[in-house]
């Protein structure tokens, strides 16, 4: 369905006039990977590893200086998720979605949620009527838990966990294939995480969603996920399904991400 | 485990803390129960809004000015931090209790070099040392805290640090008064996996090294079951359980701290194989809190009482007070610890300390 191939992204270091030329930091190397449909990747990695550039480059919000990425959709047809012309970048805007990690940050405090939800709606080809588009704000936001009562209400009243709904709800409502979620967990408390867990896993049953995961979490990203590719420095270091990656770790720096997950002492294994 | 002997360094009784806000008053803390003995590891876990941090902030009197705080105790070595004057506070912040925030990027000033912050945080302890005396401290400090090349470093800009080696620095900060006891309040929380093991690794050596009590605030149970001797859990502004750490992890009798042990997602479980255990709902509305255990509204083994008051806690050994086991009654014998919860039970206003 999503296609990486080699892509590769590096970023100046200074920017500005006065800047020294030729300084780069290379955020993403030769980076490729398929996500299939109906699947759940993951993303996981440190801090600066390179997992948000690499979905920036996913879904469009940055060119890749080298390789390609694609895209196929549901009734089969192809986009150049890195050089698309301007008719298939309005397409693509109700094929892919993406999902920020921090709501503080990501849902504007003077808007309210009818506005943010429907911001989304405006760039995409299947431009509705007022009362159609509000009904679907309403259905976005019962499908995440909340009710059709919020729309007027700003951000700032909310939690920070039905604030990541309302992002969620944000990504549904241009009925996407695939939303990529950008650590969208790590700022919550861990009772409220597994609440956002549990809605994403009931979603992409019922809408048959395929999702890109990331997150610097092991334990969340390989219980979440069907496959997962562990990045350092800006490279794939190794690729497994969630389950082999959690029972024997290969890489080096994936030993040592596993080994730095803190467990409850001496416990029962949940079941 | 850390032995406890000697007196207590905090001991907090009945500690309630609230603030006028436009819609009434938000009662962040509601009658927390604390004790920090030397060179012991408290950890305190909770939810965002369970009272965790302000209960902290009480403990060096650094809340905002309208903040109302009552306690039937609150004191440190035995001083009455309600009435302790502002030298003396100035002397118990940062001198005898050091403390280290979640964010170590906001904390540091941008414009001035970590050496020059750090010689300025020490000079506050020790103004009778001279410059140059202040600058091997700052340089040992760093490298007692594992900042590899110290006294190059001190010449360096928050800006060129890491967030883990921040954090680090942050915790040379809060040991430049030489202190008892250090609160750090979700060390770690803005930090990787790996650089969070590293930090904590560090807090635990110097916890022996210095024999440094630490109060150690974070809503990831499975981290402070690394850390701490002992558990007290909050929720809603009260403590609903505490003991040693590993009864709570072991075996937890409030039905939160079950909750929220389940809710611990453990590395190698898979969503196909096994369902997540979600607490579902929110936290309470702090400005309305309903009597009762505050909890019960999205407790699955909520009774009839449980609407009425919180399953009280009972003193078992000489360091835990949790609540008794379910459906036996609590023994006759043991002291049920006051709760202060409804309104009738509360002590009376001669008793309240107010500042």
């Amino acid at each position: 369905m999503l296609t990486l191939d080699a892509v590769s992204k590096r970023f100046a270091l200074q920017a500005g006039y006065f800047a020294r030329a030729g300084r780069f930091v290379n955020a993403v190397r030769e980076v490729s990977f398929r996500v299939e449909a109906g699947e759940s990747y993951g993303l996981v990695g440190e801090s600066g590893s390179g997992k948000t550039t690499t979905a920036r480059l996913a879904v469009g919000l940055y060119r890749p200086d080298r390789g390609a990425v694609t895209y196929r959709d549901r009734a089969g047809n192809r986009y150049e998720v890195s050089r698309p012309a301007s008719r298939a970048r309005r397409e693509l805007r109700t094929r892919l979605a993406y999902v920020f990690q921090d709501p503080a940050r990501s849902l504007n405090p003077r808007m309210s949620v009818q506005a943010i939800l429907l911001a989304g709606l405006r760039y995409t080809p299947r431009r509705t009527g007022a009362a159609a588009a509000r009904a679907r704000a309403a259905a976005a936001l019962e499908a995440v838990g909340l009710t059709a009562r919020h729309l007027p209400r700003r951000p700032p009243d909310f939690s920070g966990g039905q604030r990541q709904r309302i992002a969620i709800a944000r990504a549904l409502i241009v009925q996407p294939e695939l939303i990529i979620c950008d650590e969208i967990v790590s700022a919550l408390d861990v009772s409220i995480q597994s609440q956002i867990l549990e809605l994403l896993q009931s979603l992409r049953r019922e809408l048959s969603l395929t999702l890109l995961f990331i997150s610097h979490d092991l334990a969340v990203v390989t219980y979440f996920c069907d496959r997962v590719g562990v990045m350092q420095g800006g490279r794939l270091v190794e690729e497994a399904a969630a389950r082999q990656l959690a029972a024997a770790p290969r890489h080096r720096y994936t030993r040592q991400l596993y080994a730095a997950v803190p467990r409850l002492p001496g416990l029962r294994n949940h079941g | 485990m850390a032995e406890r002997g000697g007196r207590p360094l905090y001991q907090v009784a009945d500690l309630t803390v609230s603030f006028a806000t436009g819609r009434g008053l938000l009662q962040a803390v509601r009658g927390v129960d604390l004790e920090l003995h030397p060179g012991e590891v408290v950890g305190i876990v909770g939810e965002s809004g369970s009272g965790k941090s302000v209960t902290a902030l009480a403990l060096l009197r650094l809340l905002p000015p309208h903040a109302r705080i009552t306690a039937r105790r609150l004191r440190f070595r035995g001083e009455d931090l309600v009435t302790m004057r502002p030298p003396e506070l100035q002397r118990l912040r940062g001198g005898h209790v050091g403390m280290i925030f979640q964010e170590p990027a906001g904390s540091f000033d941008p414009i001035y070099t970590i050496g020059r912050s750090l010689a300025e945080t020490l000079r506050t302890h020790h103004p009778e040392l001279p410059r140059e005396a202040l600058r091997h401290r700052a340089a040992a400090l760093l490298q007692e805290v594992g900042i590899a090349q110290a006294a190059r470093r001190l010449g360096s800009f928050p800006h060129q640090f890491s967030g883990g080696m921040l954090q680090r620095v942050m915790i040379a900060h809060a040991l430049a008064g030489d202190p008892e006891v250090l609160i750090a309040d979700e060390p770690t929380t803005a930090l990787d996996v790996t650089v969070q093991a590293q930090v904590v690794a560090l807090l635990r050596r110097l916890r022996g090294a210095r024999r440094l009590a630490i109060l150690f605030i974070s809503h990831d149970l499975a981290l402070i079951g690394q850390m701490a001797d002992r558990l007290v859990v909050m929720y809603g502004g009260l403590v609903l359980e505490q003991g040693p750490a590993a009864a709570v992890l072991a075996e937890p009798r409030h039905p939160y701290a079950r909750a929220l042990l389940d809710a611990h997602l453990e590395l190698g479980a898979h969503y196909t194989e096994q369902p997540l255990r979600s607490i579902p709902g929110l936290v309470p509305d702090p400005v309305r809190p309903e009597p009762g255990c505050p909890f019960a509204p999205r407790c699955a083994q909520a009774e009839a009482r449980c609407a009425r008051t919180v399953p009280p806690l009972v003193a078992e050994g000489d360091s835990g007070m949790r609540p008794a086991r379910r459906p036996a009654a609590p023994p006759a014998e043991a002291p049920i610890l006051h709760r202060c919860v409804l309104p009738g039970a509360k002590p009376s206003a001669a008793e309240a300390a107010r500042c």
